[in-house]
């Protein structure tokens, strides 16, 4: 009875190998075959879609903003750091900021990317009148309607999409730290700067770690709140490798070539999160 | 034997059992695919067919819905044995549509129908054999007598059809506020409309205008609508140059004095137009912030819903230079091959041509039939105008680029990028009619487009 038992759990560990490790496998057969338009043919076709891809300047810029979509790390972390510690000093209300902030997290990109494309608009969107009333009419921009400022205006908008998501890992981590140990450090007189620089931050590792990996993910796969945002421009200003690819292969159907800009995505996923893994598995 | 042994080989039985029973279970459930065989007049006489009806289509704001929803209710009345799944996908003009239709009919697991632009939408499908051709539905609803010679081009790839047309959009439509025309003394032009009174016009505002007011909207947050505005100034300038454009010959030189068009049209709009989809852009129009917007003429129903009146509140002209042109956007029904019930395919695309679908799709949806017999009191005012305009022996029509019949997808993908950016920057005039024609010519052209007699 027992291999009954296990029979749904092999099921399971074969459907996920299948859906995972052989479509992998099989996106990069795709993308070395000579696959044209709807017609299939896996025929190996040598690495053409390849040398095409490093020689269109499409590719370069989207590998670009790709990267820079990084920046969202630092600043994400930091930001939800800085926002745990607040909350953790039993603010009044707590409950209320935490939701508050963890909300846009629970909204769908396309919802916000939409919200975010009204308080963007030159002339009547909130984030110029605010800036206007402010005295601070100067700094009113053209947001994501310019090639100059269309990465950072998403770049913004994303910080606050996701600085309440790592302020709750790192609220979560700062609570699991051994109230004793708190109390050890107050009573040998640590301020309390010295009880988070010197006793909690350092015990958060696997929250900086969680939130890292989280949004390395999300920054090489951004595509649905950019795509609702900008379609990828103006011109090609706001390409990413997932929108270059979706354009590739579904506007214009080409497999193959889609298949191969996946491919450098993955390696570049590859890239990060193996030593991660390595990482955290060598402690262990 | 001992327990143990006899335990594992009941497991080993019961394990086998299962399987077997999934393997029977996925060939039970797994749909036979019947084969097309009979005459097309047998096919559509059998009104007890049953079997299923799976299409895919976008429709699903207001109006589109209700007249969808009216022509599944016909086809359920003559075929009241076949189930209808309807499975919409919305998205604008199909973006999403496309990208689930193209893996399941890849895939084999393809619906019986599913909505497409006739013209090159269609031609990747033709290419790789998975389309039906639908000569027989063309033949048996006499449909060649009823249609436009470039409505019937547009559903033909290499002398065969592929589509049958449900609706027809008209692209070449300048929209205008009334209020504005009249507050500031514009009186629209008369036929045909060239391109010294479009401008006169657009002139003549940006005197009168005050700040924060404009002569022309535009929305091109998606690009697409740019490319709208940029193909129908082209077919004003030279209907020559659109027929090379989509025939994959145009030159840098033909295309410059259309660029050069559009950068005056550029001119004449709000500088944040980026910021707007095509729908905000005829709010800009609704709210009397800018006097008129080209566009097609789905942004009626923009109009209806904000409780506007045709001739009272705002009126129509033909885009500048194309007085006797229609642009053309049609939708249409293919036929995948690899479908459960392929001859309820060839049902549900005779049953939208025959008059009562017709009458109940079309004025919900907004669009105008695409057959002669259909009656044009069943319109609004100016739906009835754009019908009649489309029967109009004397109307040439010129398939739309922006919409996917004109043009190779990888041209209109490339065309929206480009176009975009230059509606940002518009600057570079020669380098980007260099880069436009560099992106056609490129491209591999096997439909050959004649609407320049």
């Amino acid at each position: 009875m027992r291999k009954l038992v296990l029979l749904p759990f092999f099921l399971i560990l074969g459907l996920a190998f299948y859906f995972i490790y052989i479509a992998v496998g099989w996106n990069a057969l795709v993308s070395v075959s000579q696959w044209s338009g709807l017609r299939v043919s896996y025929a190996f076709s040598g690495f053409e879609h390849y040398t095409e891809l490093f020689d269109d300047p499409v590719f370069w810029t989207s590998l670009k903003n790709t990267f820079l979509l990084f920046l969202l790390i630092p600043i994400c972390m930091g930001l939800g750091l800085l926002l745990a510690i607040l909350l953790d000093r039993s603010v009044r209300g707590e409950k209320v900021f935490r939701n508050l902030y963890l909300l846009p997290f629970a909204l769908s990109f396309v919802v916000t990317a939409t919200l975010w494309a009204w308080m963007y608009s030159p002339s009547t969107g909130v984030a110029n009148s605010i800036l206007r009333l402010l005295g601070l009419g100067s700094l009113a921009g053209m947001w994501h309607t310019t090639k100059d400022s269309v990465m950072w205006s998403i770049l913004l908008a994303l910080i606050w999409q996701f600085s309440g998501y790592t302020m709750m890992i790192f609220l979560a981590g700062i609570r699991s730290v051994p109230e004793d140990q708190v109390w050890a450090a107050a009573v040998d007189g640590a301020s309390t700067s010295q009880l988070y620089a010197r006793v909690i931050v350092p015990q958060l590792g696997p929250s900086f770690l969680t939130s890292f990996v989280v949004l390395v993910l999300f920054s090489l796969k951004a595509f649905d709140f950019i795509w609702v945002l900008t379609s990828g421009g103006p011109g090609t200003a706001s390409h990413t490798l997932p929108v270059m690819m979706y354009r590739v292969t579904f506007e214009q159907t080409e497999f193959a070539y889609g298949a191969a800009v996946s491919v450098v995505l993955l390696a570049v996923v590859l890239a990060i999160v193996v030593p991660y893994l390595y990482l955290s598995y060598r402690r262990k | 034997m001992s327990k143990t042994r006899e335990k594992k080989m009941a497991a080993g039985h019961w394990t086998a059992t299962i399987f077997i029973a999934l393997i029977v279970g996925a060939i039970i459930l797994s749909p036979v695919l019947e084969a097309v065989g009979g005459s097309i007049d047998e096919i559509i006489e059998d009104h007890k067919a049953r079997g299923q009806l799976r299409i895919y289509h976008w429709w699903t704001a207001g109006g589109e819905r209700e007249g969808i929803d009216a022509a599944f209710d016909h086809f359920a009345k003559q075929y009241p044995n076949v189930k209808v799944l309807s499975a919409p996908v919305s998205g604008g003009a199909g973006t999403n549509l496309k990208q689930i239709v193209k893996t399941q009919v890849v895939a084999g697991n393809a619906p019986e129908a599913f909505q497409c632009h006739p013209g090159y939408e269609m031609y990747p499908y033709y290419d790789a054999d998975l389309l039906y051709p639908c000569n027989d539905v063309w033949g048996h609803a006499d449909l060649e007598e009823k249609t436009p010679k470039v409505v019937q081009d547009v559903c033909k790839i290499g002398g065969d059809y592929y589509a049958v047309p449900i609706g027809v959009h008209r692209t070449n439509v300048v929209w205008y506020n009334k209020a504005m025309f009249k507050e500031y003394g514009i009186k629209p032009p008369e036929d045909p409309v060239t391109f010294d009174d479009f401008w006169g016009i657009c002139d003549e505002l940006s005197k009168k205008l005050p700040k924060g007011k404009y002569p022309l909207a535009l929305g091109d947050r998606n690009n697409w609508p740019a490319t709208h505005i940029f193909e129908t100034l082209m077919a004003g300038v030279s209907p020559q140059t659109y027929e090379n454009f989509i025939n994959g010959k145009v030159t840098p030189q033909e295309l410059e004095p259309v660029l050069e068009a559009f950068q005056k049209y550029l001119s004449y709009v709000p500088p944040d137009h980026r910021a707007r989809t095509w729908d905000e852009a005829c709010g800009m129009v609704c709210q009397g912030k800018c006097a008129m917007y080209i566009h097609g003429d789905w942004a009626k129903g923009y109009f209806v819903t904000n409780g506007w009146e045709y001739g009272v509140d705002y009126g129509t002209f033909p885009a500048p230079g194309t007085s006797d042109w229609y642009g053309l956007d049609a939708d249409s029904f293919v036929r995948p091959k690899n479908s459960v019930n392929p001859k309820n395919g060839i049902r549900w695309q005779w049953s939208y041509t025959t008059q009562e679908s017709q009458m109940a799709f079309n004025p919900p949806k907004g669009s105008v039939s695409p057959y002669r017999d259909v009656s044009t009191d069943i319109y609004d005012a100016y739906s009835k105008e754009s019908a009649e305009a489309l029967y109009d022996p004397h109307m040439r029509l010129y398939p739309s680029i922006a919409h996917g019949h004109g043009s190779p997808e990888k041209v209109v993908s490339n065309l929206n990028v480009i176009i975009g950016d230059f509606a940002q920057n518009p600057t570079d005039i020669s380098g980007t009619a260099r880069g436009i024609a560099s992106r056609v010519r490129r491209v591999d052209h096997p439909i050959a487009w004649g609407i320049v007699e």
